[in-house]
Formats: C-alpha cells, structure tokens, sequence
C-alpha cells in the first residue's frame, strides 16, 4: 500500500487510509484515490500477489516458468482479485440474456474478444453492458440471471 | 417528419423512415465510434423495445427517438440518467399540455399525465476496460397521436389529452429540455436532479406499494435516496431504502 500526501505539512490521517485500505479489499478494486482538497491520499495494491482473506487456492507458479495453460481449477470462492475475474461496476440485477428466452450472451468455454457484451446490470431501469476488458475463454459464470449484485463482486472468469 | 428541427448546439438528428429500434441504431453507431450528440429518430419502429424485451408498440405519427451522449460518468451513476431524463419528458409534456394537467413522474422513470402512462423511457449503456462508460443511450417513446390499450397499465397520448402536437417541434423541445436536464446533473449532481424530481414525483408522501417481485413492501413515499432507490416508510416508523420494485399506488 502507497500512503502519498501531497503536502508534506498536511498531517497524515493513519485512520483515513485504513478505511480506504478496508474498502479496497471490500470491493476488490486494484486503487482508490481520496481529495479532500488540501490532502490526497491514494492507496494501491502492489502488483496482483495480494494477502486475502482466503487461503490461495493455486499454487504460486514459479516467477521463470511459463504459467499453466491448460488446468482449469474452479475456483471455490470468486476472488475479485483474481485476474481473469470481471466484477460488476454497480449495485443492481444481473441479466445473463439480452432479453427473456433469448440465449445468454456468452457460456462457459466460449471464447470472447475484447469489448464483447459478457452480460447486464440493471439499476433503477438503466441497463449496463459489461464488456470482456481482454479476450480469453469464459472459464466460470459466477451469477444468476435475476440475482442481485453487489459493486465490486465477480460476475464472470475469462482467461 | 422530413423538416430539420433546431436542435440545441452538439446534437446532430439522424431520421429514418423505419428501423428496428432507435436503441438499436444509436447502439450500432456508438459501436462504430459516433460522437456524442447523435439524435436518431424513426417514424415507426419494427422492434421497439421497453424494459426486457417488452415489446413498444411503435405505429406512425408518435415520437420515437434514442439520444447517444458519450458523459464521463461510472457505470454505477448511469442508474442516475433516468431521473433527469424522466424530468425533461416532463417539462415538454407539461409544457404541451399548457400546464392544464397533472404530469409526475413516476419511480423509477415513468412521466404520467393524470396517472396515465405518456411516454416510455429505456436507458442503456456500457462499460469495459475505462473508468467510465463507453456510451449511454436514452431512448424515448412519446405517446402524440395514439396510444395502447391496456386495462392494467392506462395509457394516454398528447392528442388523447385533446393536444395537437407537431413531431419535429416536439422533438426540438424534447432534446433542448433533456440538454438542459444533463447539464445541470453532471455539473451541479444528483442532488439536484433529485430535488426538482421529488417536486414532479407521483405519490410522494402516499401509502404505496412496492411488488419486488416474491415481496411487497407497503409504506409512505418520502423521497429518493442519494443513488435513486425508494425510500419507505413502513408502519412501524422504520425507513427502507429499496432500488427496485414496481410501485403501485394504494385504493
């Protein structure tokens, strides 16, 4: 975690970047930045080799070896931090289909390219598109269709 | 619809005698990198759309009409858009109805006119690798010359309520009040969206219901929350804040 006060006469509040580390960890986002005005706080994770709560459940791959292609582990929590995880952006109702009784916009083993539609959000009737950041395989939809989702929680794997 | 409306500085009309959806088009083209301002509009629609694949049924001589806008905003305020949104469609409907009768807005985006659905509003957007979203789509039906019929949801249109209304001027109207509505959310924030919208909201300070669904959530209407949820008042005193729901009114 970076602690950067801009000022160097601004008093650094010990309280403020736990709360902000907290909600880093609580949401799974990588950065948060903080601007009072007179003080910006950024807190960040160091790379993706982050401490969870949760034992790893991959063995850690050896820095010089070329990562393994072809074990698909399921995953037996959804790790935000997980880096093919694609969390939702909002608060809201996922939908897997663009509408009821169509097929859903992807399935498990499908291969995406960026910028594909993986699935909807709906808050207060506004629909979001979540769309895969980077290509890869759909390896586990982690969400109902209907379900309620919060910020920051994993919707779907694509690695 | 053949005339060239003014339309407020930035937007740019695109009118088609018939598409599937205006959504839809204005989608493809936020997709192939249109700028912002693009106003599409369609003398009927083949495939409009409301909530879920809710059919809109779209004939001849009312106003469809899809606004791409391009706002530097998280996915999480998108939910936001549909208050002002719903606010503009109420300034220009109150405005052709001369101020004569009740026009609210209903949660979440509903604008009725003596409790009569008037208009249908879909809001789309979407997000990926960027901090905030790619495009958003407001999408507008205005019932002008007619309107469906349905005995669970009472339907209106302008000319029902005895106005004459002219679609391009309807459609100047309509893009300069959502301008305005846009501008004042994203530079002076929700807040004040919230507040004109409470002025205009259907039911405030009523016993409503809430069908979320398997539940029903009965209370008094207070108002929106920060992020546009419902806030209930239930029997007991105790506050709910809900953020979806199809509201209902009581008696």
């Amino acid at each position: 975690m970076n602690d950067t006060p801009k000022r160097a006469e601004s008093p650094i509040d010990a309280r403020a970047i736990r709360k902000l580390a907290k909600l880093l960890d609580d949401t799974g986002l990588t950065e948060i930045e903080y601007d009072t005005g007179d003080l910006r706080i950024r807190v960040a994770r160091q790379g993706t080799a982050v401490q969870v709560s949760a034992p790893p459940v991959q063995q850690a791959p050896d820095p010089g070896a070329p990562p393994p292609l072809d074990t698909i582990t399921p995953a037996p929590a959804p790790d935000p931090t997980h880096p093919g995880a694609v969390t939702s952006p909002m608060v809201g109702t996922v939908y897997l289909a663009p509408e009821p009784g169509a097929p859903n916009f992807v399935s498990i083993g499908d291969s995406v390219s960026p910028g594909q539609t993986l699935m909807l959000v709906e808050a207060m009737k506004t629909f979001n598109e979540i769309k895969a950041q980077k290509g890869g395989v759909v390896r586990e939809i982690v969400v109902e269709s209907g379900a309620p989702v919060e910020f920051g929680e994993v919707l779907v794997i694509v690695e | 619809m053949d005339g060239t409306p003014d339309l407020p500085q930035g937007y740019r009309r695109l009118h088609l005698p018939e598409i599937d959806s205006t959504n839809d088009e204005a989608r493809r083209r936020a997709e192939s990198g249109a700028d912002g301002g693009l106003v599409v509009t369609a003398d009927r629609q083949t495939a409009g759309r409301g909530r879920r694949g809710r059919n809109w049924n779209s004939p001849d001589g009312n106003l469809y009409c899809s606004i791409l806008v391009r706002p530097e905003i998280a996915p999480a305020e998108g939910a936001q858009a549909g208050f002002a949104v719903s606010l503009a469609v109420a300034d220009i409907v109150a405005d052709a109805l001369a101020h004569a009768l009740p026009v609210h807005c209903k949660w979440p985006n509903d604008v009725l006119v003596s409790d009569q659905k008037v208009s249908g509003i879909l809001i789309e957007s979407a997000s990926g690798a960027g901090r905030s979203v790619d495009w958003l789509i407001i999408g507008i039906g205005i019932n002008v010359t007619s309107h469906p019929d349905f005995a669970e949801k009472p339907a209106t249109s302008l000319a029902a309520c005895g106005v004459t209304a002219q679609l391009d001027d309807l459609l100047a109207q309509l893009v300069a009040a959502l301008d305005l509505r846009l501008t004042q959310w994203l530079e002076q924030g929700f807040d004040s969206i919230r507040n004109a919208w409470m002025e205009r909201a259907w039911r405030l300070g009523e016993q409503v219901d809430l069908m979320t669904g398997q539940d029903q959530v009965t209370g008094a209407f207070r108002g929106l929350d920060e992020t546009g949820g419902i806030v209930l008042e239930l029997a007991g005193g105790e506050r709910r804040n809900l953020g979806h729901g199809e509201l209902v009114a009581q008696g």
